[in-house]
């Protein structure tokens, strides 16, 4: 995973800042995730695999799915991406170009994972906390886990802020043996 | 099933009472691939470079490679519960491992934890396995010995508190034995003893603590064991924790000795992380930074002086100095000392004792080769008495190895010539010495004073062990008043010198061996 992060990342680079340059972030943004689906789909997975066909008419086969919703540039983006048979980093792609995307608006997407459903009262004072404590727009993402069984966990890219029973209860076991 | 000690409801209780159950926040990764006890974790994105790093199950391991979108990590112990996609958390800490004189008279392994079946060590305080040897300003120069008990180690290459002396030789020349010896012969001067064994078979280990028990020297000896059954990454780490439990006691104004054996098998661990973290081998396939392995090792030994040890112990001790020895060994193959291993360590190190395969068998033991063994500071820090009665030992045995070689050819040699080889002889025959049985300061010196002196020259050279034990027998019960003195002051005096002329007259005179 790591390494394929590692070969995306030019690409979602470029694209990033084509798009920053041309004032279109949505729309590639749009556009990627898009076409992440579309190649991510049972039907065209052996084509895009298939060793009988040039990587013109993998990247022609693939534009042609999603035509009416992407525009020139990207047209090319895609045509590169095959032409390197680079076509199954998309995902990574997709997710490194957002990444850039939420760091430049400056917001970040943090995950409340909970026990039981919150209420937006609830939310609320953990939204300000970490908005408090990152300096950034926060974007919440809720998440049921009844495993759980109290408290919540809260993941905002690496840091994780873990106040769950759970993780008190096996705390409490390592403590204890 | 059984009821531990532990699970009294009691200790439950309290144990319950004392959980600080506060929420936690950590940065947190996944496991994306392990392979021989290497995990590469996706994340962990502002993890530092030797941080722990806490895996499932209670098991932690050490970041050593940060790359830009993984961090590569060795296990530390068993790494068999863990799997891809599993979490790893930083936890922000460098390891630790307990110090403290709880620790004197246990075996533990490189984190620390008692191996030896006697229960908890219960130590109070704890210190990173890695730190920063002192500063220039916070060292003063050896000057006082750690006698080795060793005639042919403390007359020829004397070693200082806080002096690092490589112990060098091919397999079975005695490199442990010396390094054993020396711990023994330390009781009761209050130098701690370190025994770092790395990558050595259980059972060698098992024997060295039983010889160390036998001779009451456990009292002051702390063992250090990560067997060859250990992991790679435990083996590595354990010289690092001994050094740290040695500076608990340098720290405090207190002396101690530490003994890697050996620093080889931890450079081939090194070797083995390293070449599974896919760094690039160099020379014999080890990784570029095999000479840091060992001089940020062999750097924490020193002595520091009293300003340093009173900052560092908060003013509580005052005027005293510490001390850290540290007696590295090095295992060569087949005599070569050119390998990369041994001749780093020979650069880093304030000297060499060579041990040398052909000697220990023509049954000079210990098998020192006197002539390529040298202590580069020793001198200074030599015991005056033995220095200037045994400066003689170390001209009399180069001439002779000069001699020998040229005396084969050569059929009548003349008076002066046959003299040298005959002294030099019976030089040689004086520097055997069984194991187990250090020497003290006065004996040393009478066996030196009689050699120099020309004592020798008249008896058989297969009688000059008998000859020295009777002698030593002899000043112990006729002139104890003597010995007493040279073991208390350790100085040199003109009245000294005459007490041994006319003991050993009358020795020579009325004696029998």
């Amino acid at each position: 995973m790591s390494d394929l992060l590692t070969i995306a990342r030019p690409y979602a680079k470029a694209a990033f800042v084509f798009s920053k340059e041309h004032k279109s972030l949505k729309q590639w943004s749009e556009m990627l995730q898009l076409i992440t689906l579309v190649t991510k789909d049972d039907a065209i997975q052996p084509i895009l695999n298939s060793p009988r066909l040039t990587h013109t008419e993998i990247a022609q086969c693939v534009i042609d799915v999603c035509a009416k919703n992407i525009d020139k540039e990207f047209q090319n983006f895609i045509k590169l991406l095959s032409e390197n048979r680079r076509l199954s980093l998309l995902p990574q792609i997709t997710l490194l170009f957002d990444s850039y995307h939420s760091q430049e608006e400056n917001r970040i997407s943090a995950e409340i994972v909970s026990a039981k459903k919150l209420s937006s009262a609830e939310i609320k004072p953990i939204k300000d906390a970490l908005k408090r404590r990152l300096g950034v727009d926060i974007e919440i993402v809720e998440e049921i886990d009844e495993k759980l069984l109290g408290g919540a966990i809260v993941r905002a890219g690496d840091l994780v802020i873990d106040g769950s029973i759970r993780s008190k209860l096996n705390k409490l076991l390592t403590e204890l043996s | 099933m059984q009821l531990s000690p532990t699970e009294i409801s009691e200790l439950i209780k309290k144990r319950i009472e004392s959980f600080q159950g506060k929420p936690e926040a950590r940065t947190e990764g996944t496991v994306v691939a392990i392979t021989d006890g290497i995990v590469r974790v996706h994340g962990l994105a502002d993890v530092m470079s030797g941080e722990m790093i806490e895996f499932p199950g209670n098991t932690f391991g050490i970041a050593l490679n940060l790359e830009r979108d993984s961090v590569g990590a060795v296990v530390l112990g068993d790494y068999k519960h863990i799997s891809e996609g599993n979490t790893a958390k930083c936890t922000g800490r460098i390891l630790e491992v307990p110090v403290g004189s709880e620790l004197l008279g246990r075996v533990v392994d490189s984190l620390g934890k008692p191996i030896d079946g006697k229960g908890e060590i219960g130590c109070k305080e704890f210190t990173p396995i890695e730190k920063i040897a002192p500063g220039v300003i916070e060292r003063q120069s050896v000057s006082q010995p750690v006698q080795t008990g060793l005639k042919s180690i403390d007359s020829m290459v004397p070693i200082g508190r806080g002096q690092r002396e490589l112990i060098i030789g091919d397999r079975q020349t005695g490199k442990t034995a010396l390094a054993i010896d020396t711990i023994i012969n330390q009781k009761g001067t209050g130098i701690k003893c370190i025994y770092v064994a790395v990558g050595q078979k259980a059972s060698s280990v098992a024997n060295v603590v039983r010889k160390l028990e036998e001779h009451g020297a456990m009292e002051h000896t702390i063992v250090v064991a990560s067997n060859a059954s250990e992991s790679a990454a435990m083996q590595y780490i354990a010289p690092y924790s001994g050094c740290s439990m040695g500076e608990y006691f340098r720290d405090r104004g207190e002396d101690a000795l530490i003994i890697y054996d050996d620093l080889t098998k931890q450079a081939w661990a090194y070797r083995q992380v390293s070449l599974l973290l896919r760094r690039p081998p160099g020379r014999e396939a080890y990784p570029g930074d095999v000479f840091y392995l060992h001089s940020r090792l062999l750097e924490r030994a020193s002595r520091v002086n009293a300003e340093y040890v009173e900052e560092f112990t908060k003013g509580k001790v005052k005027g005293k100095t510490g001390s850290l020895t540290a007696l590295p060994v090095i295992e060569t193959q087949a005599g070569d000392v050119s390998a990369f291993v041994p001749t780093n360590v020979i650069s880093i190190t304030d000297g060499q004792i060579f041990l040398e395969t052909d000697l220990f068998n023509a049954g000079l033991r210990p098998a020192i080769n006197a002539g390529l063994s040298v202590s580069r500071v020793g001198g200074a820090a030599q015991t005056k008495l033995i220095k200037k009665l045994g400066g003689g030992v170390r001209l009399a045995l180069a001439q002779y190895r000069e001699l020998a070689a040229f005396s084969q050819f050569a059929s009548d040699l003349d008076e002066q010539t046959r003299k040298q080889l005959e002294r030099g002889e019976r030089v040689m025959e004086l520097m055997k010495q069984p194991q187990y049985s250090p020497l003290t300061i006065a004996e040393m010196a009478v066996s030196l004073y009689a050699a120099n002196e020309g004592y020798l020259d008249e008896i058989e050279v297969n009688k000059v062990g008998a000859f020295e034990s009777a002698l030593h027998s002899y000043m112990k019960s006729e002139r104890s008043d003597l010995m007493d003195k040279m073991n208390a002051e350790g100085d040199y005096a003109e009245e000294i010198e005459q007490e041994l002329k006319k003991a050993l007259d009358d020795f020579v005179a009325n004696q029998t061996w």
